[in-house]
């Protein structure tokens, strides 16, 4: 079962950006395709990077209100994001207990965060495929043990990574071929990015105001709107332009991989990427049939009331409702209630569903790490089992 | 005391004594044998192994088997855990387990036996956890005992303890062979205590030596070992003590040196290919002002050759020949990569060929020598 993932806004090279390709994969793998297909680790998983053709501010974002935002598409802050994204609810007593708090909350919502951090943490050795692997077994266990009694014993975050960690037996060889002198990739990977936690915690925990507003946020802001910028000026050049000639070509590829007896095509699209998909679905290649088009925190609803599309009818309002596009089969639009980027599609198209997820943390921002939280995948792997 | 070989040579007379230590089960960590019970409180993400063992017994029988006139093998001490020994007749006995307090006192009992005499040789062998900061770590079999406050207690600072050792130590040959990891992780990283030396000295000024140093890995990076088997390094020991590691022939026998050997072990390990296993190699250091004799052997000794072509581009076209004039030539067709072919130590006809331009045919003769001999074919 091919599957095409079509990033959203602010994704650039660089970083950590190849690993994170490597973990999402493995959580399509280990979750969404596992059920699907036979063996889900030869599905093939097309991921156009259009990023590339994407917003370059000439000035380097000097516009932006401190001027001070010299790394765009870096990972600048990320770890502040998920802590907004997926803890500003709770109160920590201190830095180094924010994964506990939340673990004593719920354990599903530590290992959210701790693997989101892992996403985007940098330990020196490769760990996507095992942060997809240990996933997997992470929330088997917190279903088994909700509230599994070392949990009260332990002091601080440290303490609880050490305990988890131990409980999913990561420490055990992923093959009984090779053992290696030494720590496992996973372990470090994971208690390194507790330490990216703790530091970020500092900056939260200090200036409560801080959580509503990030600088992160203004050049994220920037990015946003410059790619949507870009893509909505390039789409006129002939063919389309360079960003639809990018995810135009995956497409095409997924489509002809299908087979007489894996004959489904999935499109997740992120985002940005879920308004270019339905722009090329409906006007640049309108024979590709999808079974599941499956829009995360996007803007298609919204795009399509200002007729941006391609196609757009400004013929169509409401209270009328434009039919879902006939090459796409089934069309699921998740949106979580903080994110103030995604939109609903269900009031303006027929039959595309929205699902909500609702974190209850009223933030700017629940927008960069859907992909990398393990429980997301499960959700979406109960949904695929209607197809 | 687990001397477990003693060739009952005078204390004085000349000899090489040996330390094996090899830590498989490490009590306090996952899977460990006593990690139900005391389980330690940082396991830094490391568990029980299987090859140490294996491997630091097969290291033991090897150097049984040393041959060196000058310094002939006089004792190996065996610290082991599990503490179970087994020679070469499968005979088992009881060793001392490899902790902290037995490592360090079957330590200081090798140096002292092998400063008896200047001219000793000193071999040392680890094999089991490591990590690498500003020093070498290597762990023995109660690190991590939750009785012990201070967790760096229970870690060997191994870079510390070799340098105090040639200081403390009279033999001027000493031989570290390590095979653990070298990485640092982040739990290392945040460890504000340091490990234990195991030997301390007063004393500054170090006479000429000859003592490197082979570790199974890079810095930075892990070692491996298949459950059950002798580690990767340790079968490249084996290879290179038996077959590759000579530095040439001396009165009919060949002869292996700390050199050669370090020289025989890197060119050994890179060689070696282990599905899953990104790249091996031996890191050779150390101080050494000359060569010392491990081990001569007679018969047939072995070189690592590699043929290759210049430019590089011309393998993929070119029919390889190596002919010693007596078995049939060893060929090989055109493929990309330069050839590694094993080979007795001897003259050889070595020839490319080509079918058409623009390579030319190129032959001649190499004395292949071990540890290692490579040989270019000029085909321009």
């Amino acid at each position: 079962m091919p599957l095409v993932f079509v990033h959203g806004v602010s994704v650039r090279d660089g970083g950590p950006y190849a690993e994170n390709q490597k973990t999402r994969n493995g959580l399509f793998r280990k979750f969404a395709l596992k059920k699907l297909v036979p063996d889900s680790t030869k599905a093939l998983i097309e991921n156009p990077y259009w990023g590339r053709f994407g917003a370059n501010p000439a000035w380097n974002g000097a516009s932006l209100p401190d001027g001070n935002y010299e790394s765009f598409g870096s990972q600048d802050g990320v770890f502040e994001e998920i802590l907004v994204d997926l803890a500003a609810d709770i109160q920590a007593p201190s830095q180094d207990k924010v994964l506990l708090t939340l673990a004593r909350l719920s354990l599903t919502r530590a290992i959210d965060c701790l693997w989101a951090a892992g996403a985007f943490t940098d330990s020196g050795s490769p760990a996507g495929d095992a942060l997809a692997e240990q996933a997997v077994r992470a929330l088997e266990y917190a279903a088994a043990h909700s509230r599994p009694k070392w949990l009260e014993k332990v002091a601080n975050d440290d303490e609880f990574v050490e305990k988890l960690l131990t409980a999913l037996g990561t420490w055990t060889p992923q093959t009984k071929l090779v053992e290696s002198f030494g720590i496992s990739d996973i372990w470090n990977h994971l208690k390194t990015a507790v330490t990216h936690i703790a530091n970020s915690a500092t900056a939260l925990l200090t200036n409560p105001a801080a959580r509503a507003i990030r600088p992160w946020v203004n050049s994220r802001v920037l990015l946003f709107l410059g790619d949507i910028f870009v893509y909505l000026k390039s789409r006129d050049a002939a063919g389309g332009g360079p960003i639809v000639a990018e995810v135009k070509g995956a497409l095409e590829r997924a489509d002809k991989a299908r087979k007489a007896d894996d004959d489904k095509l999935i499109v997740v699209a992120h985002s940005m990427g879920g308004n270019i998909s339905y722009d090329i679905l409906t006007s640049f290649a309108s024979s590709i049939q999808v079974d599941l088009f499956l829009t995360v925190g996007s803007q298609v609803g919204l795009f399509e009331e200002l007729k941006l599309y391609k196609n757009s009818n400004t013929a169509v309002k409401a209270p009328a409702h434009l039919p879902k596009p006939a090459n796409i089969r089934k069309w699921i639009n998740v949106m979580d209630l903080s994110d103030v980027l995604a939109y609903a599609t269900s009031p303006i198209f027929d039959s595309s569903l929205d699902t909500k997820i609702d974190n209850h943390v009223p933030v700017w921002s629940a927008h960069t790490v859907y992909f990398y939280r393990p429980t997301f995948h499960q959700r979406l792997q109960a949904r695929l089992q209607e197809l | 005391m687990s001397v477990v070989f003693n060739a009952g040579l005078g204390a004085a007379s000349r000899q090489t004594h040996a330390l094996v230590i090899g830590v498989a089960d490490y009590l306090h960590l996952p899977g460990g044998s006593q990690y139900a019970k005391a389980p330690a409180k940082n396991t830094f993400g490391l568990p029980r192994l299987d090859s140490p063992h294996v491997s630091a017994v097969s290291v033991a029988n090897l150097l049984r088997t040393l041959s060196n006139k000058q310094a002939p093998i006089g004792t190996i001490e065996v610290v082991l855990s599990p503490e179970i020994y087994a020679d070469p007749q499968g005979q088992q006995c009881a060793v001392d387990l490899a902790t902290m307090n037995n490592i360090t006192n079957a330590f200081v009992a090798w140096s002292q036996r092998a400063s008896a005499n200047p001219d000793n040789v000193a071999i040392f062998f680890f094999c089991g956890h490591g990590f690498e900061k500003e020093v070498m770590i290597l762990l023995p079999a109660d690190f991590g005992n939750p009785l012990v406050a201070n967790i760096a207690l229970n870690m060997i600072d191994f870079t510390t303890s070799r340098y105090n050792n040639l200081l403390e130590c009279e033999v001027k040959t000493q031989l570290f062979l390590v095979d653990a990891c070298r990485e640092n992780p982040i739990d290392l990283m945040k460890l504000n205590v340091n490990p234990t030396a195991l030997i301390s000295t007063l004393k500054s000024r170090m006479p000429p030596r000859d003592s490197p140093v082979l570790q199974s890995t890079n810095s930075g990076m892990k070692a491996h070992g298949a459950p059950g088997q002798p580690s990767y390094f340790s079968q490249a020991l084996a290879d290179c003590f038996q077959k590759f590691g000579s530095r040439g022939q001396n009165g009919g026998v060949w002869e292996v040196n700390t050199g050669s050997l370090s020289t025989a072990m890197k060119h050994y390990m890179l060689r070696m290919k282990v599905p899953g296993v990104p790249p091996l190699s031996c890191d050779a250091t150390g101080q050494s002002n000359f060569d010392s004799l491990l081990h001569s052997f007679a018969g047939q000794a072995y070189v690592m050759s590699l043929i290759d072509c210049d430019p590089q581009a011309a393998l993929s076209a070119a029919l390889l020949s190596v002919d010693d004039g007596v078995k049939a030539p060893e060929l090989r067709q055109g493929k990309p990569d330069p050839w590694e072919l094993d080979l007795p130590a001897g003259q050889y006809d070595v020839s490319a060929t080509f079918s058409a331009p623009p390579y030319h045919n190129k032959s001649f003769k190499q004395l292949m020598q071990p540890p290692h001999t490579p040989c270019t074919l000029d085909v321009q």
